[in-house]
């Protein structure tokens, strides 16, 4: 198990690296001129070449590269070109109204997934299995984009019920102070009901366009791995055995199916925040995906490419996660 | 043939999925008879008309320069057909490739090729074909261009498993051992293995790539004015839609019905594949 | 009982009379749809001023729709004969947020330092060789060749004027402020929401019914912003998609501000890349562009035809500028007459990545050149990207066209018309790459005169814009109007709401809620 260990470790140190090289690769092949965004359109020639050298644009390519990597592992990420801050600092303000809206769309997605799962897999071809498979491939086919439109135009302008965009209404008589940054926890936490009231209405529909993928994911993989474990040997000994079915079922096949949700949600951990990139953006929610859009759309290279570097880091650590849960489960790996 | 029916009458989405498939290709392939005002999908304006709603003349209501989204949206089809098509083609044919040189090849190349994947895979895919069609620039070949870039793993790995395990056979090792060239085992014994894989794999990707597409043309960086492609279309009814709500529903409801079709046809055939889905649940 | 009965009178007028001697602060909502803050420094900001104008003065303002100035930090100011000396005289009693009056040491402190700094747009003040202090409230400017002064000392960023004594960096990017303006700055939250609140001994003075405090929000959509001004939780914003507009117009609640503005918009064509290095291809393109269809169609009526290269207001705009109109019979025959009698070529335009009025201008374009059999390309790109295409050190692989918005720094021509059709090497804004030494000797010239003869620096643009326009490297198309919604609460002046020379900028303090 060490020696496992060790190589899986060591491969997403090469990985991580890659990415960054990947990453840096992309950004300088944009044909952009990004010192002009970053003087300002009506800068003279001598603010220009200024700039150049305070970027280090002017040092040859592997230079760049070099300084970047050293910039990424003390934590200097740059300065967003466009708003001349430093990265680190905005992708912090920006991380926790996307975890919470991840958070809270996965647990959406995946309670509702796991649940249209099991039922599925205990009726398979009936009304009920077909209409949550129909459920279940609509959430991967989803234009989650348009989907949230759609939402925001139905349960925003039509029926009125719900809000339209942000995180909290704007004239709170108290603001909600920022422990956490997870607007729903910081209100239930300090008492403020109004900002509590607020926070929830507003997470409600993002949450909704975020939870399609969990949910058909989770849906689908529940009932998939439920009907393989039904199909065991031991299910039908502990069937001749005379238990009862619904023992057969909890005891037994959900146990057995446990443990591959858990690498699921842990991969589609990413996958997810990506797609809140769109919601975000239509949601007017102030986390990482509208800030990433924004960013990519204006060529703030420097934002683009931490905001990159930070999922590729992301996605190798949850593999690597994942991986070792699954050797730990596996005895051949363990004890091999 | 019994066998098959009893398949099909259980499992009504795949043929359901099928049906929408097929529709799109007909669409696609007869859009320019389909389309009642042929020339607003190839950039008329009739300001006149801009920001009609819905109404026997503009089935699906007019956008902000007067166009008919009707005829916008199947035009559009043909582009999405398009893009499945050739992109999928690109991803398949790379990833393919390279899997199978890889898995014939073995040893060092082997592993440069497998962790080139790997790499690739780090990048979620949309993240990376957005980062790609910024550096290439916003258009549409671009965008086709970035998405094959970021698909190709897959087929890779699968092509790659196959050929790993088509060479352990003893039948090659033998034909092998007569003098039969790679290039014929290849041919005749790899890929008639996993073309029934790679199948059931693309169908369930073209949606998903015509799907990622149009999220690319949406954000700006695929498709540009005045190409009817879906998520163009929603993305410049996006300011007013709150008002003119019909620019924005129809192109993604299209969407949405193709990528599902693909995908419940894709699914039905996974299962088909794939014995070990078909069993009875409770109370067997 | 009845002593009871007379206390608790007494003590409701109590109440009541201490209720009236309360004010309830008056707060006014300015919903943004951009951020609302970039930069903290003074010498640096250059772009958005929407909070500054309100905390930061500079020695004057310039009021175009009257063509005045008014004196805001200089009462007075005079010029000699031969417009390189200038001697402004300021204003007593002013006070800075610090505490400190305002002398003509700060004066020529703030301008120094913005000159030293040399970043945002400092180099407005390039013409000034020495800042002399006569007396506290004297301070005179000896130029190095003869400018404008009091239209650079108007200017819409970098004139700024703040208290020496609190000029560190470091401390204007921890939120403080040292200006003169009627209103301090408090907090900030990113860049996305500023407080300002009145400065009690603003040298103005301050009337009951002025706004206390200013929130600036910055609301990226739309309709967001229209609901909040419609529940009253915003008073204005500095616009609505025109979709939006149509919707608003009859509710009485609002009003919709319109009034001209110095954005203009132009298709800049590559004069050093056939076809469009043929005059006569590039005179025939001018007549192709279907203007009242874009004005309606793009603009949705918010936009006024451009007559020039210089916007409608401000000095140098002229009657007698030479005007191209649509007109296909016209541009059929230039087409001819350059060897292209069937069109048959194809150009590519770059136009801005989702500014919507920019790619449906475009739009409307390519499908009048259609009918000419010209196929126009367009491709949405990010500003940068535009940029290094158009800067690209290879010219054959710029783009044809560039579709840009031009807005002047001050409230003064020549320098736009520098940037447009000025020589240029590298080119910075000059897109189409026009040279024409003749052009660049007449705007010296006017250069020199502005600072003298204002007049004849108009009749001298006037001149160069049309000799330019002969040439057509850039095509003018419109000049936008600013349409903002506001509650019809918010009262106040026409110029506090909307000043060209001040784009987007409300003079909070001149208004009031009724």
């Amino acid at each position: 198990m060490g020696t496992y260990i060790i190589r899986r470790l060591g491969l997403a140190v090469i990985l991580v690296v890659g990415a960054t090289f990947i990453t840096f690769l992309l950004s300088r092949i944009v044909p952009s001129d990004p010192l002009m965004m970053y003087v300002g359109r009506f800068a003279s020639q001598e603010q220009i070449e200024r700039a150049r050298i305070e970027l280090g644009l002017d040092k040859p390519w592997y230079v760049q590269y070099a300084r970047y990597l050293q910039g990424l592992v003390k934590g200097d990420w740059g300065i967003s070109i466009r708003t001349h801050r430093p990265v680190v600092k905005e992708l912090l303000e920006r991380v926790p109204a996307s975890l919470e809206l991840v958070l809270a769309g996965m647990a959406l997605g995946l309670s509702t997934g796991i649940l249209l799962g099991i039922f599925s897999a205990a009726f398979p071809h009936s009304m009920l299995d077909n209409v949550s498979r129909i459920v279940a491939v609509s959430g991967v086919a989803l234009p989650q984009f348009w989907f949230a439109m759609i939402l925001q135009l139905v349960f925003g302008r039509l029926l009125g019920i719900l809000p339209l965009v942000g995180r909290l209404d704007l004239n709170l008589s108290n603001p909600v102070s920022h422990l956490t940054g997870f607007f729903v926890l910081d209100s239930l936490i300090t008492g403020n009901w109004e900002a509590f009231r607020s926070a929830l209405l507003h997470l409600v529909l993002p949450a909704v366009a975020v939870a399609t993928y969990p949910m058909a994911m989770s849906t689908r993989l529940i009932r998939a791995k439920l009907l393989e474990v039904l199909g065991q040997d031991y299910i039908r000994t502990a069937r001749a055995f005379g238990l009862p079915e619904i023992r057969v079922f909890t005891r037994h096949a959900l146990r057995n199916a446990a443990g591959p949700v858990v690498t699921m949600t842990a991969l589609s951990f990413v996958f997810t925040l990506i797609g809140t990139f769109m919601v975000e953006t239509i949601f007017g929610w102030p986390g990482l995906g509208s800030y990433a859009a924004e960013s990519i759309l204006s060529n703030d290279t420097s934002v683009v490419m931490s905001v990159t570097v930070l999922i590729a880091i992301a996605t190798i650590l949850l593999n690597l996660l994942a991986d070792l849960v699954v050797a730990w489960m596996d005895p051949r790996i363990r004890y091999g | 043939m019994l066998m098959r029916r009893r398949k099909m009458l259980r499992n009504p989405l795949m043929a359901i999925g099928a049906l929408g498939v097929l529709i799109f290709t007909i669409v696609a392939i007869f859009a320019d008879i389909i389309q009642p005002y042929p020339e607003d999908s190839k950039g008329a304006v009739h300001v006149e008309e801009r920001l009609a709603p819905p109404s026997a003349n503009h089935w699906f209501g007019t956008t902000e320069l007067g166009r008919d989204v009707f005829s916008l949206v199947v035009a559009g089809s043909r582009i999405s057909l398009v893009i499945g098509l050739i992109t999928a083609t690109a991803a398949v044919a790379i990833g393919g490739a390279l899997g199978v040189i890889a898995g014939l090849a073995g040893g060092w190349l082997e592993e440069l090729i497998m962790r080139v994947t790997d790499l690739v895979l780090c990048f979620p895919v949309l993240l990376l074909a957005m980062a790609i069609t910024s550096a290439l620039g916003p258009s549409l070949t671009n965008a086709m261009i970035a998405v094959a870039a970021s698909w190709w793993p897959s087929y890779c790995r699968l092509a790659r498993s196959e050929v790993v395990s088509v060479k352990q056979r003893t039948y090659v090792e033998s034909a092998r051992a007569i003098g039969v060239s790679w290039l014929r085992l290849v041919i005749w014994h790899i890929l008639p293995n996993i073309a029934s894989v790679i199948v059931v794999n693309l169908t369930l990707d073209i949606g998903l790539i015509i799907l990622t597409t149009s999220s690319l043309s949406f954000l700006g960086l695929g498709a540009q004015p005045p190409t009817p492609e879906w998520g163009l279309l929603v993305t410049t009814g996006r300011v007013q839609f709150l008002t003119q709500w019909w620019i924005v529903t129809f192109p993604g409801l299209a969407l949405f019905l193709v990528v599902l079709s693909f995908n419940l046809l894709g699914d039905g055939l996974r299962e088909i594949m794939d014995p070990k889905l078909r069993h009875k649940g409770l109370g067997a | 009982m009845k002593q009871v009965m007379v206390g608790v009178m007494v003590a409701t007028l109590i109440l009541a009379l201490g209720g009236v001697g309360v004010g309830a602060s008056e707060t006014a909502v300015y919903l943004y749809s951009d951020q609302v803050l970039l930069h903290f420094d003074p010498s640096d900001i250059f772009s958005v001023t929407i909070v500054w104008f309100n905390v930061y003065e500079t020695l004057l303002r310039y009021y175009p729709e009257e063509d005045r100035f008014e004196g805001v930090l200089a009462t007075s100011y005079e010029r000699s004969d031969d417009g390189l000396v200038w001697t402004f005289h300021l204003r007593p009693g002013v006070k800075f947020h610090t505490g400190n009056p305002l002398t003509a040491e700060a004066v020529k402190y703030s301008i120094e330092r913005t000159k030293t700094r040399g970043r945002g747009v400092s180099y407005i003040w390039d013409p000034v060789d020495k800042i002399e202090v006569v007396d506290d409230l004297t301070v005179r400017f000896y130029l190095k060749e003869p400018a404008p002064l009091d239209l650079i000392a108007s200017s819409l960023a970098g004139a700024y004027i703040f208290d020496p004594a609190f000029s560190d960096h470091e401390w204007f990017n921890a939120a403080n402020d040292s200006g003169t303006g009627p209103y301090r700055f408090v907090r900030h939250s990113g860049l996305e929401e500023a407080v300002i609140e009145k400065f009690d001994d603003y040298w103005g003075g301050w009337e009951d019914n002025q706004f206390d405090v200013v929130i600036f929000k910055y609301v990226p959509e739309d309709n967001t912003r229209r609901m909040l001004l419609e529940t009253g939780q915003g008073d204005f914003t500095n616009r609505l998609a025109p979709e939006i507009l149509a919707a608003v117009k009859d509710n009485p609640e609002l009003e919709i501000v319109v009034g001209p503005t110095w954005e203009g918009s132009q298709y800049y064509l590559n004069t050093l890349k056939p076809p469009l290095d043929n005059v006569l291809v590039r005179k025939a393109l001018a007549y192709t562009v279907p203007y009242e269809q874009i004005i309606e169609g793009a603009y949705f009526g918010y936009a006024r035809k451009a007559q020039g290269y210089v916007p409608y207001t401000l000095w140098g705009w002229s009657n007698q500028t030479r005007i191209y109109t649509y007109n296909p019979e016209v541009a059929r025959a230039l087409l001819s007459l350059a060897g292209y009698p069937n069109g048959g070529f194809k150009l590519t335009l770059l136009h801005q990545l989702g500014d919507e009025f920019e790619r449906r201008s475009a739009e409307l374009w390519k499908a009048s050149l259609a009918q000419f059999n010209i196929d126009l390309e367009l491709r949405a790109m990010p500003w940068d990207a535009r940029i290094g295409v158009a800067h690209d050190p290879d010219p054959s692989r710029r783009q044809d066209v560039f579709l840009m918005y031009s807005w002047p720094l001050s409230p003064n021509p020549l320098p736009l018309l520098q940037d447009m059709i000025g020589t240029n090497e590298p080119p910075l804004l000059n897109l189409s790459y026009y040279s024409n030494p003749t052009v660049d000797q007449l705007l010296e010239k006017a250069g020199e005169l502005a600072g003298v003869d204002r007049e004849a620096a108009a009749e001298l643009v006037r001149e160069i814009v049309n000799i330019t326009l002969e040439d057509v490297p850039v095509i003018p198309v419109v000049d936008m109007k600013r349409a903002a919604v506001k509650r019809a609460s918010l009262a106040g002046p026409q110029w506090a709401f909307n000043n060209p020379a001040y784009p987007r900028v409300v003079d909070w303090y001149h208004t009031h809620r009724q």
